[in-house]
């Protein structure tokens, strides 16, 4: 029998599984939306014209 | 190790990884992806504090305006858990070295962001993945496979 997960471990799971939980619910499904949307767009050209670019795209 | 774009480190920080990705790999991102997310991140939380509007208003500063400082803050200092930001000073020598060692430039030999991932790959024997096919530099798609490393692309959502 293989042994039981220690509670570090289960936090860890969980950590993987969930993300941060600092990160509330509606910022989270802001973010989600964000990246299913594509929003940033120019990601590769921003990068090589500017190497200190952000990812803050207007 | 899994060195990840700034698509999938915000992925991981703020829900978790998606099923595709390898639950028993280490995740990590450049301090240069981190610095993509920072930016945005310390524009809301600096003029915040100094009780003024921030001057930048992209579409990521606009959700950290809605957010709270501490979920801010789950982004300027990730649980390295979930992901780990690696020290640049192994990396930057061998990036500059990579972007220099190259039979097929580009406009240039790779921006600082695609080659310090790239460096870090080489460096943690890890691999590139990608949010967006779109994301990787062409010259990094023609570097990567030269030097044995494999670049992944998967949907962040």
């Amino acid at each position: 029998m293989s042994a039981q997960p220690t509670d570090t471990q289960a936090e860890l799971r969980d950590l993987r599984t969930n993300g941060d939980p600092r990160v509330g619910p509606e910022m989270r499904d802001a973010i989600l939306e964000l990246l299913a949307n594509d929003q940033w767009g120019k990601w590769v050209d921003t990068l090589v014209e500017d190497d200190f670019a952000d990812a803050d795209t207007k | 190790m899994i060195i990840c774009d700034d698509y999938l480190a915000l992925r991981v920080i703020v829900a978790g990884r998606p099923a595709s990705i390898p639950t028993n790999e280490h995740l990590a991102m450049t301090p240069s992806t981190w610095w993509r997310l920072l930016r945005p991140a310390h524009t809301i939380l600096d003029t915040r504090s100094q009780g003024t509007a921030p001057g930048i208003t992209g579409v990521f500063s606009r959700i950290f305006a809605a957010s709270s400082n501490p979920q801010i803050e789950a982004i300027i200092d990730p649980n390295p858990q979930i992901i780990e930001i690696l020290d640049s000073r192994p990396l930057l020598s061998l990036a500059a070295s990579l972007g220099t060692n190259n039979t097929t430039p580009t406009r240039r030999s790779g921006s600082l962001n695609g080659l310090e991932s790239l460096a870090a790959a080489v460096h943690h024997n890890g691999a590139l993945w990608y949010g967006r096919e779109r994301n990787v530099e062409p010259f990094i798609a023609n570097r990567a496979p030269q030097l044995g490393i494999d670049i992944n692309i998967i949907d962040p959502t």
